[in-house]
């Protein structure tokens, strides 16, 4: 992964206005080869950790809004956007995953992966984790 | 042709950087076309030409391949391989897989994504028994084939819908979230989770990596044992002035052929081969004289595994067109073996004559070393905000 990644974040939001957070994931930018992604949504919430799973292949743009007992009634918590990257010709894959957790009170924190899949690596993960915090 | 030149030159090129850049030696490359066997256009088509086609539906198919055959004894000629996937280096590139899928829907999309074009360069020339003056000609090769039934594209329904049962799993997405300080009583617990944690996440990336590999995998399996394929191939060589070419020297085609090839089985776990094939072939013996021209049949198996490759290969004639006066005959025995990395060395027989016997009398035996990479291709990333 490159340096100018930026993987996880904290971002302080009162418990107050945590409902009705959106993760808004964009299509990807680069070499794609046609890899295959798929999406999962995973959160911590009150100490229980719990998935959000996306049936179909990511195909982007995505906003998933989030239940609204997703982001943590307690102080801290995470949200966790991870996809399963499946590079299915072998040729690798190079491009840019961005997304954005963003709040009604127009609270809003960008993370990204400077993802590189090099020629038959095969598969990999791309994971953005923000960390919630009163 | 000069078309051709100017995109082996061109990805020449990209090959290269690739070669200089930090991960280029991480990759872990096995060779996709020569070494699975499956999906390879093959029972006797023109070794340096088309003998390895590159298919989407090999797990491992790529955009582009480099090869570098070199013939150390009488192998044939040196030849610099270019193998690609037109649907990947057209469009692919810039797609991910359900638009893959989608775009299948048109005919053409389908054919293109399922389908191998090659070119090559050697120096000297095809003719054998005739030897030039190093440099004065080269030969150009250029094949194409593309798989009419298209069951076995990692873009088919039965690929896709094997993918899809992969990626669904709910164990691949395991990924531990980072430690929350409320979870720990105390600070040192809080601090050593940290300090934990990047390992258990690699943990779980990598088990996650192994589980799609093995699955990958298994779907090109599952995909090859359950459907054939239908190979339409095209190909022709031609020689032309080299380097240091003399005055009169001009381009003339040496061969050129039509074959469709059929992959009679194809185990999935052994990873056998059996194709068979007919083919039509325009042939210069020797420079000035017409062309022959002919139909063979050809019969192939080949074994392979992730190091290993061995093929065994014959063609006879059985029908001469217009004034073409001689029956030909073929058998090849070949292996390959990986060394390390992207390098394979391959030791061979073959032996060409009138007749099987003849061919079998004629036999001589070739030793080859190949250099294979991926050449990437090169498209700038947009600048990341922050």
């Amino acid at each position: 992964m490159a340096d100018n990644d930026k993987l996880s974040g904290t971002i302080q939001i009162a418990r107050a206005d945590r409902k009705g957070a959106k993760l808004v994931l964009e299509r990807p930018v680069g070499t794609l080869n046609t890899v295959a992604m798929r999406l999962v949504v995973s959160g911590k919430v009150a100490g229980q950790a719990r998935r959000q799973f996306h049936n179909a292949l990511f195909t982007g743009p995505e906003t998933v809004t989030l239940p609204d007992d997703f982001l943590p009634g307690a102080a801290q918590g995470w949200v966790q956007a991870t996809f399963a990257v499946a590079d299915v010709t072998g040729a690798g894959a190079t491009f840019v995953q961005k997304g954005t957790l963003v709040l009604p009170n127009g609270q809003k924190e960008l993370l990204w992966d400077e993802f590189n899949l090099p020629a038959g690596a095969q598969a990999d993960y791309i994971n953005l984790v923000w960390t919630v915090t009163e | 042709m000069r078309a051709a030149l100017a995109v082996v030159l061109l990805l020449c090129g990209a090959a290269a950087r690739a070669q200089g850049s930090p991960d280029a030696g991480t990759a872990e490359l096995d060779f996709p076309s020569f070494l699975r066997g499956g999906s390879e256009a093959a029972a006797g088509l023109d070794i340096a030409t088309a003998g390895e086609i590159v298919h989407p539906s090999n797990p491992a198919a790529l955009v582009a391949s480099l090869r570098n055959a070199g013939a150390v004894l009488k192998g044939g000629q040196t030849s610099f391989v270019l193998q690609f996937n037109p649907y990947l280096l057209t469009k692919g590139y810039e797609q991910l897989y359900p638009e893959a899928r989608a775009a299948r829907k048109q005919r053409l999309n389908r054919y293109l994504q399922d389908s191998a074009v090659t070119l090559a360069l050697a120096d000297d020339t095809p003719y054998e028994g005739l030897t030039f003056d190093k440099g004065r000609f080269a030969t150009v090769m250029a094949g194409a084939s593309v798989d009419v039934f298209g069951e076995r594209s990692i873009y088919g329904d039965a690929y896709s819908t094997c993918l899809d049962n992969v990626l669904v799993d709910p164990s691949l997405y395991e990924l531990p979230g980072p430690p929350l300080r409320d979870d720990f009583a105390s600070d040192a617990e809080f601090q050593k989770a940290v300090a934990d944690h990047p390992a258990a996440l690699e943990r779980a990336r990598q088990d996650g990596i192994q589980k799609m590999r093995l699955g990958l995998t298994s779907c090109a399996r599952q995909v090859r044992a359950s459907s054939s394929a239908l190979f339409v191939s095209v190909g022709g060589r031609w020689v032309t002035p080299g380097l240091k070419s003399q005055e009169g020297d001009g381009v003339a085609i040496q061969r050129g052929f039509g074959a469709a090839t059929l992959e009679l089985l194809s185990s999935g776990d052994a990873s056998v081969e059996a194709t068979l094939q007919l083919r039509a072939l325009y042939e210069r013996q020797s420079p000035g004289v017409p062309m022959s021209k002919w139909l063979d049949v050809g019969f192939s198996v080949g074994i392979a595994s992730p190091r290993f490759l061995l093929r065994l290969e014959a063609t006879q004639s059985f029908a001469k067109l217009e004034d073409t006066d001689t029956k030909r005959a073929s058998v090849v025995g070949s292996t390959r073996i990986v060394l390390a990395d992207n390098w394979t060395v391959g030791i061979g027989v073959q032996g060409t004559g009138e007749d099987m016997s003849d061919a079998i009398g004629q036999i001589h035996p070739s030793l080859t070393v190949n250099f294979g990479d991926l050449p990437k291709l090169l498209q700038p990333l947009p600048k990341p905000p922050g």
